[in-house]
């Protein structure tokens, strides 16, 4: 529901309201002040002041003048003294009371006045013995009185005078206050009239406002009744203690009640406690916040439905107190919907999974018997053959080679989207790396008339880090490709530095046929061969580009191709590639050794055809065989005899070469110390890195060739006495290092390596029994795992990937269980960095350059 | 001595009497002083010619009321004596009407018997202990006691302070 604050004046009216109540305040106060002074001058003015004064003076003149005329009748009519004497007294009161009465204060102030006063008085004075004596004496004197009397009569008269000018001019000053008073009164009264008229045009306005503002809220009021009586969504208003004061015609249709059943009840009959007993809903008195609070439910129907609901409440404030608002939206059919979406995908994904698997476990599959054939191949053309007979070999070996090739195809693609292929970076020469390739590919390119050439880049740095295997991949499938779309062309190769830090681009450049415009787009797709008159140059399973943009993508680089039909085309791979300063140091390729010296070596492998064929490559390079058909005969012939290497099956029924080569090694037999090499063709690099681990020193991917043979028998070397593992260090890597960086400046990295894993080895070890860190024992043991490659700690490397391996199988305990071992590998690899003049104290000869 | 007191009683028997009884004569106490007020315009029936005449020990006898007031025509505050002119108005049986009240210096003013109060105005005869001479408003100064109250001090009021007091000359 709407919040409608009750109409509050903003501050500005307030303010002029309340000025305006002040002006009327004080209005009232001033005309109620001078009120009471002008009844006060009123009073003033009908009190002392207003007794007839003029009389009262001139009334002096009055009475003396019947003094005289009292003095005259008594003259001819001596019975009239009685009457005289009283006139006598009663102008001898008039004098008395004009001399005491405060009234008259003021005329006495005045000098004229007083001289007058003076002057009655001395009459009054001379002749009061007269009146107050006998009869005879009185009447005797009356002549002189009565002169005496006309002789003081101007001055009566004058006395009149004077108070009547000294009184108008008291009275036209006390009107003049008056009228001061009456005028300020008005102005006072006005000024009140005007504040009220004001005070009225400001109420009037206000309730103008207020009534626009009721029409608004009306307005507003009856759009929300429209929104909430139309909305798809249940609105239902609570008050502060959670009953129903409000619910919409979505809510009723949703719930089941009609509106008048619903109010009054408490929300908790609709969103009852969940299964647990535990309320749903946050509580309504949780502190009020602004915005909505989502909570998904499950509400209930009057019928007693359980349903799925997203709902939102928000709190609002009415006045003083609060409402909260709840919307609610039915999920029924959403969640349906999702659960629909999410099985569907699910089954389509594990449709996917189903194929991928398939084609990797027929790829698998496939491998085994492929290899007894190119094996046989590969033996029976060593034997004594017809011309055509050999021709068909080598057709029968090609083909097989091809067939390989595909499987192999498939199953890079597979491990590249299996997500678990890694980079191995380590130190390489793109020089060299090319010149392998071109090598590798000059037969086939001379079928086709081909020129295979090779640009360096200008500034000679050829070295960098990345994984030599995948970038020769790469390599090999660009130029395979190259080769074969080609005819009597030119196929070059350049490396170039897009600038001193990178990235690198090798390009890969022909004259051959080209792609068309519209195909370019898509070449990189898997399964892709176009048009079909290709066919006639090549065949492949259009995966060769798939595993390179793979591949690419993985490193971090990118892959674009520039083409036109009938003219050639050109791949341009871009990578992030670390650049060595190489100088002009050349590395040395490596180069196999000779395979000195007739081993003794146990072939332990159940397939029959398989070992059949590895015991007959053995014999023809003239080394002794012993077979073993199953783990526990290996076992029982190594503990045995003192073999000079041990070829081992991964995969046989009971025990598989893991565990044997782990008895073989723990064991104190005559063949704990021999080199073990895995046979799998479990290609992917994790299981590779896996059988390192269990202490077999080389693997053997099939199918077995004699070249790939003989090499693992060149690099093997027997496990010295102990420790089992020999090879600390790569030495070959140490030197590159020196080479490319200077001697200087690698003494130092050595020595920071060497002091930087000192640190994390002890942490791992302080560590150890720390549940918490085991979320980070794989990143460091990844971390330090490259740190130990880079600088050739083979040894260390081969042990962290073990633990590495083991994390990421999720096998914790067995994980941090390796660790005192790898504590101890990584003392005695540190102690073999100190052989090589490793060491803090040696004497640096270019150190002063370093800085 | 011996009068005063006999006057006492014979006017107090007088005060009652003519109260209760609608005689058609009133007999006055005889004067034994000078008369100071003459009342005129009274009932014929009642009173001969219509007039009361009126001493000082007769107005004493009436019943005493002392006031202590200053005037707008007197210096500072005095202490007068004198009776109700309100006592005098039922001593001679008046009814409603009007009082016109004489002075000796000719001056005149009406007061109406309904606007009498009980003890103002006073005809006042003492002043200060001694009795009121006519050079100093005597021998009856008509008095309000003017600082008692401001309804004391109008106009009006001012004009009925009629000193040197000889007659009341009843209008009825």
């Amino acid at each position: 529901m709407p919040t409608i604050a009750s109409p509050s004046a903003p501050p500005a009216d307030r303010l002029r309201f309340a000025l305006v109540f002040l002006v009327v305040l004080a209005s009232a106060i001033g005309i109620v002040v001078e009120t009471l002074d002008v009844t006060r001058q009123i009073d003033a003015q009908s009190s002392s002041n207003s007794d007839n004064l003029q009389w009262a003076l001139s009334q002096t003149d009055v009475e003396l003048l019947n003094l005289e005329i009292a003095m005259d009748d008594a003259r001819h009519d001596i019975a009239k003294l009685g009457k005289l004497r009283v006139r006598y007294d009663v102008f001898f009161s008039r004098v008395k009371t004009l001399e005491l009465g405060s009234v008259f204060t003021i005329l006495r102030g005045n000098a004229k006045m007083s001289a007058c006063f003076d002057h009655l008085k001395q009459f009054l004075a001379a002749t009061q013995p007269l009146f107050d004596g006998p009869d005879p004496a009185l009447w005797d004197a009356l002549p002189d009185l009565q002169t005496q009397a006309r002789a003081v009569m101007p001055e009566a008269h004058e006395i009149a005078l004077t108070g009547v000018s000294i009184f108008a001019q008291r009275a036209d000053l006390r009107r003049a206050d008056v009228k001061n008073t009456l005028i300020q009164l008005a102005v006072l009264t006005l000024v009140l009239v005007l504040a009220f008229v004001a005070l009225l045009v400001m109420v009037l306005r206000l309730d103008r406002g207020n009534r626009l503002k009721a029409a608004l809220n009306a307005e507003t009021l009856a759009r929300l009744d429209a929104v909430m009586a139309t909305s798809l969504d249940s609105v239902i208003t609570l008050d502060v203690v959670g009953r129903i004061v409000d619910f919409n015609p979505s809510a009723s249709s949703t719930f089941g009640y009609p509106k008048e059943q619903a109010m009054g009840c408490y929300l908790s009959l609709m969103v009852p406690p969940d299964a647990q007993g535990k309320a749903q809903l946050p509580a309504l008195n949780a502190p009020v916040t602004k915005g909505h609070r989502r909570h998904r439910i499950t509400a209930r129907r009057r019928d007693g439905v359980d349903f799925p609901a997203e709902i939102s409440l928000s709190s609002a404030q009415a006045g003083a107190r609060s409402v909260h608002v709840v919307f609610l939206r039915d999920l029924s059919q959403q969640v349906a919907a999702e659960q629909a979406l999410v099985t569907a995908r699910d089954e389509a994904l594990a449709g996917e999974k189903a194929k991928a698997d398939l084609l990797v476990v027929m790829s698998h599959e496939i491998r085994t018997p492929l290899n007894g054939m190119i094996g046989t191949i590969d033996l029976l053309d060593g034997t004594e053959l017809a011309p055509h007979q050999r021709e068909y070999l080598r057709i029968m070996a090609a083909s097989g080679r091809l067939l390989m090739h595909h499987v192999n195809d498939v199953l890079d693609i597979a491990r590249l989207d299996s997500g678990k292929a890694k980079l191995n970076l380590a130190p390489l020469d793109l020089s060299h790396l090319v010149g392998e390739v071109i090598e590798n590919q000059t037969p086939a390119s001379q079928v086709n008339g081909n020129t295979l050439t090779y640009i360096p880049p200008t500034d000679g740095r050829t070295r960098v880090i990345g994984d030599a295997a995948q970038l020769r991949q790469v390599l090999m499938n660009l130029v395979g490709n190259a080769v074969k779309f080609t005819k009597d062309g030119t196929i070059t190769l350049q490396v170039l530095h897009r600038s001193n830090r990178g990235p690198t681009e090798i390009l890969v450049r022909d004259t051959g046929i080209g792609i068309v415009r519209e195909d370019l787009g898509r070449i990189f797709e898997d399964f892709v061969t176009l048009d079909p008159s290709y066919a006639r140059h090549a065949s492949g399973t259009g995966l060769g580009l798939g595993i390179v943009r793979r591949i690419v993508t993985r490193m971090g680089g990118k892959i674009r191709v520039e083409s036109k039909a009938g003219e050639g085309s050109t791949f341009r791979v871009s990578l992030p590639l670390a650049i060595l300063d190489s100088g002009d140091q050349p590395v040395v390729p490596e180069t196999p050794q000779a395979l000195t010296g007739k081993l003794s070596v146990l072939v332990v492998e159940d397939n029959d055809f398989n070992r059949l064929i590895v015991r007959d490559m053995l014999l023809k390079e003239g080394h002794t065989v012993t077979e073993a058909t199953d783990g526990e005969e290996g076992i029982a012939q190594a503990n045995a005899q003192a073999f000079d290497a041990i070829l081992m099956d991964i995969s046989m029924p009971g025990i598989d070469g893991l565990q044997a080569a782990n008895r073989i090694r723990t064991g104190n037999g005559a063949s704990c110390n021999a080199p073990i090499v895995a046979l799998t063709a479990h290609a992917l690099q994790a299981e590779t890195d896996r059988f390192r681990a269990g202490g077999m020193q080389e693997v053997l991917i099939k199918p077995i060739t004699r070249d790939t043979l003989r090499a693992v028998l060149t690099g093997v070397r027997p496990v010295s006495a102990s420790p089992p593992v020999v090879e600390l260090l790569d030495r070959r890597v140490l030197a590159d290092l020196r080479t490319s960086l200077g001697a200087a400046k690698a003494h130092i990295l050595v020595l920071r390596f060497l002091g930087d894993t000192e640190r994390r080895v002890a942490d791992l070890l302080a560590h150890i029994d720390d549940p918490v860190y085991e979320a980070d024992l794989m990143a460091d043991v990844h971390r330090m795992g490259g740190s130990a490659a880079m600088f050739g700690a083979v040894a260390l490397r081969t042990e962290l990937s073990a633990i590495e391996a083991l994390c990421k199988q999720g096998n914790k305990p067995a994980a941090r269980a390796a660790i005192p071992a790898l504590a101890a590998l990584w003392q005695r690899t540190a102690e073999a960095f100190r052989d090589e003049g490793y060491q803090e104290d040696e004497p640096l000869p270019q150190a002063s350059n370093l800085r | 001595m011996v009068r005063s007191l006999f006057s006492a009683v014979i006017a107090l028997f007088l005060v009652v009497v003519p109260a209760h009884s609608e005689q058609p004569v009133a007999k006055l106490p005889d004067l034994s002083g000078p008369v100071i007020l003459t009342v005129t315009g009274l009932d014929p029936v009642a009173y001969p010619g219509g007039k009361a005449l009126f001493d000082l020990a007769m107005l004493q006898a009436m019943g005493q009321v002392r006031v202590s007031t200053g005037s707008i025509w007197t210096d500072g505050t005095h202490d007068y004596t004198g009776v109700a002119l309100s006592a005098l108005v039922k001593y001679l049986n008046i009814g409603a009407g009007t009082l016109t009240l004489h002075a000796l210096n000719d001056y005149k003013a009406d007061i109406p018997t309904a606007e009498l109060e009980d003890n103002a105005p006073i005809l006042a005869y003492d002043a200060d202990g001694a009795p009121m001479p006519v050079r100093d408003k005597g021998p009856i100064w008509v008095l309000y006691p003017f600082d008692g109250d401001i309804k004391y001090r109008t106009d009006t009021v001012f004009s009925r302070s009629v000193w040197q007091l000889d007659r009341i000359d009843v209008l009825r």
